[in-house]
């Protein structure tokens, strides 16, 4: 489990590099023992520097390997489908809908240096992140680099975003999320920028994994990591990476290319940024929350110290990595589902001391509301065979829904059972702890 | 695209202090029965022969053994589990064999089919649920191994593929019908042509089409050269094996299907046969009108009497209107008969007592827990019967059987006011979708499920679980056990078979906890037996509410159709009769047969939160029924213990309106109030429930009700399913046993029950 140790919400006013090298780099811990051993697996057998490779052999080096990538998890529903883009072209995206019905959106675009992956190597990540945040995810099959320059990739994220925000998906979502890691963290800053100066959509957070926002390819993490041949993030790969997308170009200053270049970050979507602690990027990510900061945008930087570029591709491999994303999870969900106020108190109070038989109207209300959600994700309870305790229980997304049981949560009397699980969804309606008097 | 992998079920064990022999038995817990069963009947006679159906898991051993159920197993709050093990030739340890379920409907023409080298289909199609993954809608297939597919689905669209043994295959296809919409559809096969061609054309709003509005067709390029069609057979609504033993349920096609016409040519100048669904409603024959004999045969009961193409809203019965009912509705998820093999028979001896009985089967290793199959024995002919006949409600155990409601149903949660409670048993429902649904569930495609049948494991009809149905029905057996009651066990089906016969030996019926849906020989045959002096104790609620039917030949399933409620399994109007004989069907209220007719009360509402108790009314203190409340303190309350909730008032209750036909010289003896207001919000409709005129008394209420009938006879209704569960409380010594049993000794003693002098 993330603790708060390990989550580093930095809101500083100075954007010095030496300052920032100082409060974040820092960190004394070591490299995760899993990504270590898995990252050191590939770097013995790899073939050379990333940018001394045909394109087309990296593409087809068949990075997704369920061992790392981890067991893919149902979800309510995914469909394939197309969104039309720039100039009508048709951008491919695959849409997770954890439960029927109108939901939040999150579009996502992957990782690779505008060059490699696709939907597919972001598929067992987008599963999560649509189960655990509640949210309705759009991955987006943006055209690659070098084929394809800026601005092909961001005007398909763009297409996609607003695709989604419009009612796409057949509803229009009340909160629309965009994200994306590394070069997708790129295209998600990019379109947030673009979202804010079109005003064509209200975007409620952005979501950057590890992103490349600049140029500045001389960061004190670059320094650091940069030649780690297990990272293979070198500055010269991270040149080639930029070069293929910016065209052979790098002078563009379009800040829907170079986020970082922008005139101004008022008034963009507040941030979620992650920057892994053994990531060459890591300051790259650091410094544009701060810009955001600045210019009095929320954004919350995560930093997870011992994890590496790339861990949300891990989850199968690094323990640390999937436990990294369901905090990540966590605060997408809190911030796309935002809270309402907590009713009084005097509710629970009166559940816990009536939990069957006849409550106050809006005890009653607030009851339906608890107990009518969908199937999927539901509690139940599982009796034993001595037909005097009961375990925690809870259904899938799957359909049919799969059940499962927590065995370590278990009554001996009904009454409990109903308190637990009140407590708990009082909790996850209205951020709120219950104490048990 | 519906995401359906990763149905791994091992149990989460986050405890890390469990010790191995705790985790073992976690894990056997969570595993469902791997040894599942059902029986031809649910009744015998002793002497009468029932046959067991069994398969087990991997073929694994199991043990079985035919067990007298005394009382459910309802843990420390009641009684205890009483299951006395009856020696038969069965008990003991048996090889165990695994036995597929094919869910899903079709209709098959064994043929062999009058065709030879060229053969069309004609048919009318009602998509109503469209998938990627493709559903047949007609496979021909021919003795030499040959087949011709016309299949749909939202990738490849409508597509008629030819595939011969070899493995050599060709196809054609058009775009993807419309869902919901009347279609004709052709397929035609001319092998000496060598072409394959397809066509569509959408129906005006009434009417036949003419001429199809899109048609493909390719060559057969040498494909069918050497082939013939003799000895082909026909498949509407699904493929079959490769055996040709049964269908395939991923093939099995989700929508309606109307007059399917066969040609031997592809003009249609020459009819081969012509399907009438019209013909045989209530059967599982479809009839050939060509007069060439080539009638088929329905698996699985898909529906019938439902609207076809031709529907013009003229009628609302399939009686009278020949052309607008001339469709069938198949589902992927109709199941009429799991089709196993028998595994063995008993017989129980001549002399044995009446009473529930159960095969108990369970794998050998006890990897996981037992699986229950009950049934009732009468007594033997020409053995003595008792007095006393406790009704086995079967017919409503049948609506109910594989409710995947109470497991799946979003609401089920905030109606019952409480976390749904389940085990491994339950849980059989969502790992094995082929043991079917209720009617209380719809089909894949929305529609509403109107057969449901006991001929396959059933997870709710068994003496653990949920307390409800059978472990309520055991509570009464047991506390007539209990107090030392000699009586019979008579079901519901034995009334469907022989009417007022199965029941007149009697004095006294007492009925289960939720008799809810009766079939009409069993209202005739009530009616009738409380006319003729008998008495009828009615220790339940939302009884007698709904009409039941039973197909002609499955006398394993009941129909239950719900035309105008505001639920989701309700059907329209246009649907309401029943197809099994065309009557009217709904609640008995709605067709002019109100329960409380029969017992002088009728439903009111439910609430699963919280159970009360009753007080006595001011008429109770009568003479004329002050003796049902002989023994108690005269200001005493009824029934505010038990072990459904805490009372005896509740779950389900039913109270006393003369506006509803309750008997206007009825006594309201007592009267449940204070239910929590989740029973405000379940009331069906507001309206039906407005308070009294007088407004006395809580409208939300059961009502225990004392009605003579005339000719010596009587009928004691307490109006709530919960009655059963306060029964054994304190050792059977408490006022809701004192009530029961009052009202049993004298509707026992066979001094005729006076009529009221109503001057």
């Amino acid at each position: 489990m993330l603790t708060d140790e390990l989550t580093k919400q930095l809101r500083r006013d100075a954007l010095s590099w030496e300052t920032f090298a100082v409060t974040v780099c820092s960190v004394s811990s070591d490299l995760d023992h899993d990504a270590a051993t898995l990252l050191g697996g590939w770097a013995a057998t790899a073939k050379g520097p990333v940018e001394e490779q045909p394109v087309e052999q990296l593409r087809n080096s068949g990075l997704i390997n369920p061992a790392v990538t981890g067991e893919s998890p149902s979800v309510h529903m995914v469909v394939d489908t197309v969104v039309t883009g720039t100039e009508g072209v048709s951008v491919p995206v695959r849409v997770y809908r954890p439960a029927a019905g109108a939901l939040p959106v999150i579009v996502y675009a992957h990782g690779g240096g505008w060059t490699l992956l696709s939907i597919d190597s972001a598929d067992t990540f987008c599963r999560h992140l649509a189960n655990g945040t509640g949210c309705a995810v759009v991955s987006v099959g943006y055209r690659l680099a070098p084929e394809h320059p800026f601005p092909a990739a961001f005007d398909d994220v763009w297409a996609a975003t607003a695709w989604a925000a419009r009612g796409g998906l057949g509803w229009v979502p009340q909160r629309v999320a965009v994200g994306g890691d590394s070069a997708g963290g790129n295209l998600a800053a990019a379109v947030a920028l673009h979202a804010r100066d079109t005003n064509a959509i209200r975007l409620d957070l952005q979501l950057l994994l590890y992103p490349a926002t600049s140029l500045d390819l001389d960061t004190p993490s670059i320094r650091e990591l940069g030649d780690d041949p297990r990272f293979r993030l070198s500055a010269g790969t991270l040149r080639w990476f930029w070069s293929n997308y910016l065209g052979g170009d790098l002078s563009i200053t379009d800040p829907r290319a170079v986020p970082a270049l922008a005139n101004s970050f008022a008034g963009v979507a507040p941030a979620i940024i992650v920057t892994p602690g053994f990531d060459p990027l890591r300051d790259d990510g650091g410094r544009y929350a701060d810009l955001l900061t600045a210019a009095g945008v929320s954004a919350e930087l995560l930093v997870p110290e011992t994890l590496p570029h790339g861990f949300i591709m891990f989850l199968g491999a690094v323990a640390a990595a999937r436990a990294t994303v369901d905090h990540v999870v966590q605060r997408v969900k809190a911030l796309m589902n935002p809270q309402r106020p907590a009713p009084p108190l005097a509710l629970a109070e009166e559940f816990h001391r009536v939990p069957f038989g006849t409550h106050s109207a809006d005890l009653q209300m607030l009851l339906h509301e608890m107990r009518s959600g969908p199937i999927a994700g539901k509690p139940f309870l599982f009796i034993s065979d001595t037909n005097a305790e009961w375990a925690l229980g809870r259904f899938s997304h799957d359909v049919p829904p799969v059940p499962s049981i927590d065995w370590s949560t278990r009554f001996t009397t009904l009454e409990d059972a109903e308190w637990h699980v009140f407590k708990q969804r009082w909790s996850q309606m209205f951020g709120q702890e219950l104490g048990d008097d | 695209m519906t995401d359906m992998t990763a149905n791994t079920s091992d149990p989460a064990t986050s405890d890390a202090t469990s010790s191995d022999a705790e985790l073992a038995r976690q894990q056997r817990l969570f595993r469902s029965p791997a040894v599942l069963g059902y029986g031809d009947v649910r009744g015998i006679r002793a002497g009468e022969t029932i046959t067991f159906f069994v398969s087990s898991e991997a073929d694994a051993t199991f043990d079985a053994r035919i067990v007298r159920l005394r009382s459910p197993e309802i843990g420390p709050i009641g009684p205890a589990f009483k299951q006395d093990t009856i020696d038969t030739p069965i008990n003991g340890t048996h090889p165990g064999r695994f036995q597929p379920i094919h869910i899903g409907s079709c209709a098959r023409i064994d043929g062999p089919l009058p065709v030879e080298e060229t053969v069309r289909l004609d048919v009318l199609v009602f998509a109503t649920l469209i998938e990627a993954s493709p559903r047949t809608i007609a496979e021909l297939r021919t003795d030499s191994g040959m087949t011709l597919t016309l299949r749909h689905g939202s990738v490849d669209g409508l597509e008629a593929v030819l595939a011969k043994a070899d493995g050599a295959r060709t196809s054609v296809s058009l775009p993807v019908l419309a869902e919901r919409t009347w279609t004709d559809v052709f397929v035609a096969i001319d092998l000496a042509g060598q072409t394959l061609a397809i066509g569509t054309g959408v129906l005006p709003a009434v009417g036949v089409l003419d001429a199809p509005a899109a048609t493909a067709t390719v060559s057969l390029a040498g494909l069918g050269d050497g082939a013939g069609l003799q000895g082909a057979s026909l498949t509407l609504a699904a493929s079959l094996s490769d055996d040709g033993s049964h269908h395939e349920s991923a093939t099995c096609f989700n929508g309606k299907l109307e007059r399917p016409r066969l040609f031997s040519d592809t003009d249609r100048q020459t009819l081969v046969a012509e399907w009438d669904f019209w013909q045989g409603i209530p059967t599982s024959t479809i009839t050939d009108v060509s007069g060439n004999g080539l009638d088929g045969r329905l698996v699985n009961m898909p529906s019938r009497g439902i609207r076809g193409a031709r529907w013009t809203g003229d009628n609302l019965t399939w009686m009278m209107d020949p052309a607008g009912y001339a469709a069938i509705h198949f589902h992927d998820t109709d199941l009429a008969d799991a089709g196993w093999q028998p595994t063995f028979a008993y017989t129980p001896p001549v002399d044995t007592p009446s009473g529930c009985y159960a095969l108990r089967v369970k794998p050998t290793d006890d990897s996981t827990a037992e699986f229950y199959v009950p049934f009732f024995v009468r007594p033997g002919a020409g053995q003595p019967h008792n007095d006393i006949a406790f009704v086995v409600p079967t017919t409503t155990y049948g609506a109910y059987a594989n409710m995947h409601l109470r497991v799946t149903a979003q609401f089920n949660e905030m109606a019952h006011g409480r976390l749904t409670v389940l085990d491994s048993t339950d849980f059989l429902l969502l790992r094995m979708p082929e043991l079917g649904r209720s009617t209380y569930d719809v089909h894949r495609d929305g529609s509403p499920v109107v057969y449901s049948s006991m001929s396959r494991p059933v997870t709710n009809f068994r003496p653990t679980g949920r307390m409800y149905k059978l472990c309520l029905d055991l509570m009464i057996i047991d506390w007539l056990d209990a107090l030392g009651y000699e009586f019979d066990c008579v079901t519901e089906d034995d009334m469907d078979t022989e009417g007022i016969a199965a029941v007149q030996p009697y004095r006294v019926l007492i009925t289960g906890s939720h008799p809810e849906y009766t079939t009409r020989p069993q209202l005739d045959a009530y009616e009738q037996f409380v006319h003729d002096g008998g008495r009828l104790m009615y220790l339940g609620g939302n009884g007698f509410y709904s009409a039941a039917e039973v197909p002609p030949g499955h006398p394993d399933v009941v129909e239950v159709r719900r035309p105008g409620q505001d639920n989701l399994w309700r059907v329209n109007h246009a649907e309401a009769a029943s197809s099994s004989s065309g009557l009217p069907t709904g609640m008995w209220r709605n067709i002019g047969r109100p329960e409380n007719a029969l017992t002088g009360v009728g439903f009111i509402t439910q609430g699963f939160d919280k159970c009360t108790f009753y007080r006595r009314s001011a008429a109770s203190y009568d003479q004329r029924v002050a003796w049902i409340f002989a023994g108690l303190a005269p200001d005493e309350v009824i029934g505010d213990f038990g072990i459904l909730q805490g009372g005896a008032a509740g779950y389900e209750i039913d109270r006393y309106e003369v506006a509803k036909g309750s008997p206007q010289h009825s006594v309201v003896v007592a009267s449940s109030s204070g239910h929590s207001n989740l029973y405000d919000v379940m009331v069906p409709s507001i309206l039906d429930t407005l308070p009294d005129p007088n407004r006395t008394q809580d409208p939300i209420r059961a009502d225990m009700v004392f009605t003579e009938t005339g000719n010596g006879g009587a009928v004691f209704a307490v109006g709530s399913i919960a009655w059963s569960g306060s029964l054994s409380h304190q050792g059977y010594a408490n006022s809701v046993s004192t009530v029961t049993k009052n009202v049993l000794d004298r509707f026992v003693d066979p001094e005729p029950i006076p009529a009221p002098n109503l001057s």
